[in-house]
């Protein structure tokens, strides 16, 4: 966009009828440029996302298996891989597990997001070295964070269990639990919850817990940009009316930071459905139920089972729901969206 | 990293009181009291985050025995840097 606009000279008005045919090819070479630079990037763009997401939609109209010819990837079905999704129970649930996942991660990421960079906006001692730390797991590789996150939340040996332990709380299973969290805590102090009340499981929970942990910290980052927009001024002349420090948040932290907010909310909602690499490495190839997400499924339907057609159908789907979401949640804050200048 | 500072620096303050210009920065101070509890947070949340990182680093100097005991022992027991040079022959990267 920058370099269409840089190819674009400042006597735009002029260009209809003053203009000489000399100016205007030089005009059009100028563009041609731009593209030209443009082209590389538009080029992979085209290779690597958009045509193999159109073959995936064609893909997803057939019951393909194993196949040689590309573009006959077998029978054809129209609509049916859709309509047998739809009626599967495995991936109602797959997409039920996926909605608590984000219904997890989303609201907790954001919220430690916000807090994480509150207290880090400071001139305090030591700065460097938290600011540092916070950001520590979001360049770790992810396979390494999962091996040890594994070996913390390990049934019999690990050390999440010992300070349970510690607590005189009863040892979980943690990554292998397939019983919901809310059953579990009713277990606790003997209520009794089952089928919907049972709640997502602690497997998913768990898994929750350390994608949160890897990505708050580019979370904090961006919601630090985010308060150093916020010009101090409001913050003084706020003080000396006398406002208090939830007054200060409330009222001019939290309007000013609704675009990065909005930005946050969209980026870690595309992501939490698209989250499969700590899922894939927690419970090393035998997914509980409670914790197969949607792109679990489709990795199973795809590369274990070879349902080519029927994967790519899940793929489509989870990608119309992403786009469906995505755009709700553009119109649904609008509204409320702040900027300062 | 550096906007907070920079932006501090950008708007400075004459106390006007003592004569000279003196050049003070505004905006993120925060007073002795809130700053210490500042640092727990900053601390007990750091802790938690580094945690996963602080537990390699012991487990990769405990035996292969210790790192199998029920309860976990914190630091190694028995201290064994030959983890390392292990694991760098069995990677073959030389």
């Amino acid at each position: 966009m920058t370099v269409g606009q840089a190819a674009e000279p400042l006597e735009l008005p002029l260009r209809s009828h003053t203009m000489g045919s000399a100016r205007r090819a030089a005009l059009r070479w100028e563009a041609a440029q731009g593209y030209a630079f443009l082209l590389p990037a538009l080029v992979l763009l085209l290779l690597f996302h958009l045509l193999p997401l159109f073959y995936a939609l064609y893909l997803s109209l057939f019951n393909a298996r194993v196949f040689r010819d590309m573009w006959q990837p077998g029978p054809f079905v129209g609509s049916g891989n859709y309509a047998r999704l739809l009626g599967t129970p495995e991936f109602t649930q797959s997409l039920t597990n996926t909605l608590w996942f984000a219904g997890i991660t989303v609201p907790l990421g954001l919220f430690l997001a916000v807090l994480f960079a509150q207290l880090l906006n400071a001139r305090i001692w030591g700065r460097t070295a938290y600011r540092a730390t916070y950001f520590l797991p979001y360049i770790t590789s992810t396979v390494a964070a999962a091996v040890v996150w594994r070996w913390i939340f390990q049934p019999r040996v690990g050390v999440a269990n010992s300070v349970l332990e510690w607590l005189g709380l009863p040892a979980q299973r943690w990554a292998d639990e397939p019983r919901g969290i809310f059953q579990l805590f009713g277990q606790l102090v003997g209520v009794p919850l089952d089928g919907w009340l049972a709640g997502p499981s602690l497997a998913l929970v768990t898994i929750a817990l350390v994608s949160v942990w890897y990505s708050v910290g580019f979370n904090t980052v961006i919601a630090l940009a985010g308060l150093t927009t916020i010009p101090a001024d409001l913050y003084e002349a706020a003080r000396i009316d006398g406002a208090s420090r939830w007054h200060l948040f409330r009222s001019i932290t939290l309007p000013l930071l609704t675009p990065t907010l909005l930005f946050l909310l969209i980026v870690e909602t595309i992501r939490s459905f698209q989250s499969f690499d700590f899922f894939y490495q927690m419970m090393a190839g035998v997914p509980v139920p409670g914790a197969k997400v949607v792109t679990i499924y489709l990795y199973e339907q795809g590369f274990k089972s070879f349902n080519l057609g029927y994967a790519a159908a899940i793929g489509m789907l989870l990608f119309a729901i992403i786009f469906v979401l995505t755009l709700l949640q553009f119109r649904a804050t609008r509204s409320r969206v702040v900027y300062a200048d | 990293m550096a906007l907070g500072d920079a932006r501090a620096g950008q708007r400075p303050v004459r106390s006007v009181s003592s004569g000279v210009a003196r050049v003070r920065p505004v905006g993120l101070r925060v007073p002795r009291r809130s700053q210490i509890a500042r640092h727990v947070a900053l601390l007990g949340f750091g802790f938690l985050i580094a945690f996963p990182f602080i537990w390699m680093l012991l487990t990769s100097f405990k035996p292969f025995e210790e790192t199998l005991s029920s309860p976990p022992t914190i630091l190694p027991v028995q201290w064994r840097p030959e983890n390392y040079a292990e694991a760098w022959r069995r990677s073959r990267l030389t």
